[in-house]
């Protein structure tokens, strides 16, 4: 006879340093809401004539989750940094987890396989846009919006994660950002976070609203007639959180050129500080926006990227004209924000533009953005204490503090940057040597190249990779295990390592 | 005459730019001078053997001529501060191997006859790297072959001193820690006198480990225990074992001899890989106890344990070799690839996928910082893995405070960030390297594929030697391009000086007073 108070104080904060029972409270509102999420792809199915079923009972056994986490755990509201960690840890793992429900209802063959469904679910709320659909156009409607509307809602919780959560938490030196999110200043965490993600939800709604209604525009005004109502929103669901995921088998190579080139443009607008957009759209300040060092390393790297591809594709003669330049820049930006869409079959380009676009992966859009990867001002911190060491080792009596936006950077910050990129780029090295290992010992036809490619899209959650997972392509004939470990890169990736690996220490469990 | 002199000199000067470029010069003149005796060796082998014996004497005389000359235009000036140091370095390995290439050049060989493929060939030597574009070694006279190991073996005598004396005093990627550690009065000399007696204390211990290889290998050889060794293999060898190169006289490199020679030569690597200052301290000034209280030396082997380990059980379920040959293979090539030799007792381009990422990761280890090995070296592996953990525990505790510790005693923070600044370069340089070299291949349709270039650029960068697919351990870098190989040469070149010393000479702060 187990009661829920027996559990409550095993639970509890004087047995370990860490409060679990408040963490998973928390946790299980976060669960709760999810349940709500459901009722959209339900809607959907009813109105093509598919079955409800599957998101109605995945919305009952996640809303029975959440509350029985919520009981079992009652009165521990009080979320601290220690917990922190614990809840961005684990809602990842959960929602991921519920999210999939519908894909195991549905009878899906090609989700039947839980490993399937639990990578697309990942791939979803973590934004990064990686399928193991084979042919995406088979699912019914309602299933497919629901695979969208997973990768909104993710980009819904990393821009709380990015600009809310992870600066408080301190992980990889995100601290740079406190003082820069909209919002009183001394409050109470619960509520500073609440109101932060308040204002930022809006621009966030709004923006997926404007690129939904222009494209839907362009379906009406005959500009497009491939589009419809459907893959307008679809498209705006997962262009503003840099997912990825489309319902069409062939991308955003199914659309038109208008299209592809708005998207270019609300991509390119994803990828920047959502706090920075706060400030230019809804306080009116469009200075800030030009003032903002990482904004212009931003501009200028994605101007530098597209330039590059663009030249390749010239002279090597794969692609002319204005399509030379828009598949360059398209695939730039979709690399470089880790979005993950595809104008074109970029598999079938030559070595030197598949290189240049798994390099464009390591750089990531802004950090404060919905973008996965190592993040711009993360390459610009570093850019400028390697500038500073280079101006130490001649003049070894030197002290000069690195600047960013004007300020000075704090050592402890840069430290953390550094780690963070470390263990970003070891994390990728594990993870390529691991795919690879296991490809051989299975047996697949995967490259090095190709196990290199699909370690450094998951694990910054962008999307395609090369070979059989390029972007017209899938991740199915991975095996089981190779698909785990991107999983873990998946969610590794998006948390920015840190919260989990300070999970596996012994200090963070220590009262 | 006089009064070109006069202002050459006047334009060196201190004065005009915040860098003695007249004193930096001088050194560079004197390296160079006493270089063009080390050609009288294979000058006398080649008169031995009945070989062209000129092109040493001509290559010798150029070298010491043109040093003189330097040292005539620049002046005496004996003042070298930390500024001037790393002028000094970036051109002694890149003029030394220019110097070092004439007589692949003045000899005719065909192989050779390309002057940026005799380059690369010095390069590759007098930097220990072991990468080589020779297509058939065999069939080269064996003067020159024996000028080849020895440019090794003479690169592994300034590596010890740039390792351990220079780079230390210039505060590179953090090895001012291995100040610390220096025998003899170090304190309050004259700079050039304390390395210079530095130097003298290592060679010693340089040259006794290089006779003692020697000596066994001959012994093997003699006593009909190895049929494959002569005094001549035995000799090469040992030059290029010690000093971590990798070049061999034969064209199955170690694979040529027998077990008890490749154990032996293993043997002797792994110590070659161990910190000098340690090895000092354990055969001169019998401290065997300070010897084996080594963070860096217990990782080091720690290290080589494992990436055995794991090659061996890759080698058995590739069901290639068994039993003892099993073993020795993947010990002779984990420790070959991982202090950066590049040996070979095998042909490990046929050992399969897993083998082949398994090598390519060890390349980024090397051996101590205080050894002839190159790469990223095992003390800054495990200061970052320190540093890395000590951030964990900061993320969970701001408030915390601790230094992170090597040998028990705290490191300073600015080592700790000279070490990560390394790495990030190291790492950086890495991926451009690759990046071009996979560029360039399918530029001129080389027949390369993107892993075989990155494990060109990681072998070179390294300086490990031997890559993948044609320029495998018994292949060849031949068939690169000339601007590929030119980009391996600044691979092997920056990796060698450990990157920084180059790099500073383009910042505006180097060059201002």
């Amino acid at each position: 006879m187990i009661s829920s108070a027996r559990l409550r104080r095993a639970v509890r904060r004087d047995t370990i340093g860490v409060d679990v029972g408040a963490a998973l409270n928390l946790i299980g509102a976060l669960v709760r809401y999810l349940s709500l999420a459901f009722l959209f792809p339900a809607a959907i199915a009813l109105g093509y004539g598919e079955s409800p079923w599957p998101f109605l009972a995945a919305a009952a056994i996640t809303a029975a989750s959440g509350f029985a986490l919520e009981r079992v755990t009652r009165g521990k509201e009080q979320v601290g940094t220690r917990e922190g960690f614990l809840v961005v840890a684990l809602t990842w793992a959960f929602a991921a987890g519920f999210g999939c429900l519908p894909y195991l209802f549905s009878g899906e063959a090609q989700l039947g396989n839980p490993a399937n469904a639990f990578f697309e679910s990942m791939s979803g709320f973590t934004t990064t846009g990686s399928s193991v659909l084979t042919d995406s156009e088979a699912l019914p409607q309602g299933l497919l919006m629901w695979r969208q509307f997973t990768q909104w809602l993710g980009g819904m919780g990393i821009i709380v994660l990015a600009l809310a959560v992870l600066p408080r938490l301190r992980v990889g030196g995100r601290q740079l950002f406190e003082s820069e999110v909209p919002g009183p200043e001394v409050e109470r965490l619960a509520t500073s976070i609440r109101e932060t993600a308040r204002r930022l939800w809006v621009v966030y709604i709004a923006l997926t609203g404007v690129l939904a209604a222009l494209l839907y525009g362009y379906a009406v005004a005959g500009v497009d007639e491939r589009m419809s109502l459907y893959d307008a929103v679809a498209h705006a669901f997962t262009t503003m959180p840099t997912g990825g995921f489309s319902p069409q088998r062939e991308s955003l190579a199914a659309f038109g050129a208008a299209t592809q080139w708005t998207v270019i443009v609300f991509m390119v607008v994803a990828g920047t500080n959502f706090a920075l957009l706060y400030a230019v759209l809804v306080r009116q300040r469009a200075r800030s926006l030009l003032r903002d060092e990482e904004f212009r390393v931003y501009l200028a790297l994605v101007a530098v990227a597209s330039f590059v591809i663009v030249a390749e594709l010239i002279t090597e003669g794969i692609l002319e004209g204005e399509a030379a330049v828009r598949h360059g820049l398209f695939q730039a930006v979709s690399m470089l924000t880790t979005t993950g869409y595809a104008s074109v079959d970029f598999n079938e380009w030559t070595t030197l533009a598949a290189v240049g676009l798994v390099g464009l992966m390591f750089i990531g859009g802004s950090a404060g953005s919905t973008a996965g990867s190592i993040k711009v001002v993360r390459h610009l911190l570093i850019g400028k204490s390697l500038r500073r060491e280079l101006d130490v080792a001649v003049h070894p009596d030197v002290i000069s503090p690195l600047r960013f936006s004007g300020r000075p950077v704090d050592e402890k910050t840069l430290r953390a940057v550094i780690a963070f990129v470390l263990l970003y780029v070891g994390l990728f090295a594990a993870g390529a040597l691991v795919l690879t290992i296991d490809a051989a010992i299975g047996d697949q036809v995967v490259t090095p190249f190709e196990a290199i490619a699909a370690a450094a899209t998951t694990l910054g959650n962008v999307g395609p990779g090369f070979g059989f997972a390029g972007p017209f392509g899938s991740f199915e004939p991975f095996s089981d295990f190779s698909k785990a470990v991107m999983i873990v890169l998946m969610w590794l990736g998006r948390l920015e390592i840190v919260p989990v690996l300070v999970l596996f220490t012994r200090r963070y469990w220590r009262a | 005459m006089r009064l070109t002199r006069a202002r050459l000199r006047r334009a060196f000067r201190r004065e005009t730019f915040g860098v003695d470029v007249g004193a930096a010069f001088d050194l560079v003149g004197r390296v160079l001078t006493v270089l063009g005796l080390a050609y009288l060796l294979p000058a006398v082998l080649a008169i031995g053997y009945g070989e062209s014996w000129w092109p040493f004497v001509a290559a010798g005389a150029m070298t010491s001529a043109f040093g003189v000359t330097v040292q005539w235009l620049s002046g005496e000036q004996e003042r070298i501060r930390p500024r001037e140091g790393f002028l000094v370095v970036a051109l002694i390995w890149l003029l030394v191997p220019f110097f070092g290439a004439l007589p692949y050049v003045l000899s005719g060989e065909p192989q050779l006859a390309s002057p940026v493929d005799a380059y690369f060939e010095s390069v590759s030597g007098f930097t220990a790297t072991g990468a080589t574009i020779l297509t058939d070694i065999e069939s080269l006279p064996r003067a020159l072959l024996m000028w080849r190991q020895f440019t090794q073996w003479l690169g592994g005598m300034g590596i010890v001193i740039l390792a351990i004396a220079i780079l230390p005093r210039l505060r590179v990627g953090g090895r001012q820690l291995l100040m610390t550690e220096l025998p003899g009065p170090t304190e309050v000399e004259r700079l050039s006198v304390s390395i210079r007696e530095t130097a003298r204390r290592l060679w010693v211990l340089y040259v006794a480990l290089t006779v003692m290889l020697a000596a066994l290998l001959a012994l093997y050889g003699a006593v009909g225990l190895d049929d494959a060794v002569g005094l001549y293999e035995a000799v090469a060898h040992s030059f290029t074992a010690v000093a971590i190169g990798g070049f061999s006289t034969e064209a199955e490199s170690a694979a040529a001899f027998s077990p008890l020679t490749q154990w032996t030569m293993a043997a002797f690597i792994v110590v070659a890989g161990v910190n000098f200052l340690r090895l000092y301290r354990l055969f001169v000034q019998r401290q065997p106890l300070a010897f084996a209280r080594d963070d860096e030396l217990r990782l080091y082997l720690l290290l080589l344990a494992g990436g055995s380990l794991v090659l061996f059980l890759e080698i058995l379920g590739n069901g290639r070799f068994d039993g003892e040959e099993a073993i020795r293979h993947a010990v002779f090539q984990a420790v070959s690839i991982m202090t950066t030799a590049g040996f070979a007792s095998a042909d490990y381009v046929q050992w399969g996928p897993l083998a082949a990422v398994t090598l390519v990761g060890l390349m980024f280890f090397g051996a101590s910082a205080g050894s002839t090995a190159g790469s990223i070296k095992v003390v800054r592996h495990l200061l970052i893995g320190r540093l890395l953990r000590r951030e964990l525990d900061q993320t969970i505790h701001p408030e915390i405070v601790a230094p992170v510790r090597l040998n028990r005693r705290p490191v300073d923070e600015r080592v700790l960030r000279a070490v990560l600044a390394f790495v990030l370069l190291y790492v950086g340089l890495f991926a451009v390297g690759a990046l071009a070299l996979v560029f360039e291949s399918f530029r001129v349709a080389t027949e390369v594929t993107p892993f075989e270039a990155i494990s060109a650029a990681a072998a070179t960068l390294g300086n490990v030697g031997p890559a993948f697919g044609f320029a495998g351990p018994f292949g060849s870098y031949e068939p690169f391009s000339d601007l590929s190989k030119g980009v391996m040469i600044l691979l092997m070149w920056l990796g060698r000086v450990e990157i920084i010393p180059v790099v500073v000479l383009f910042t505006r702060a180097y060059w201002r007073t």
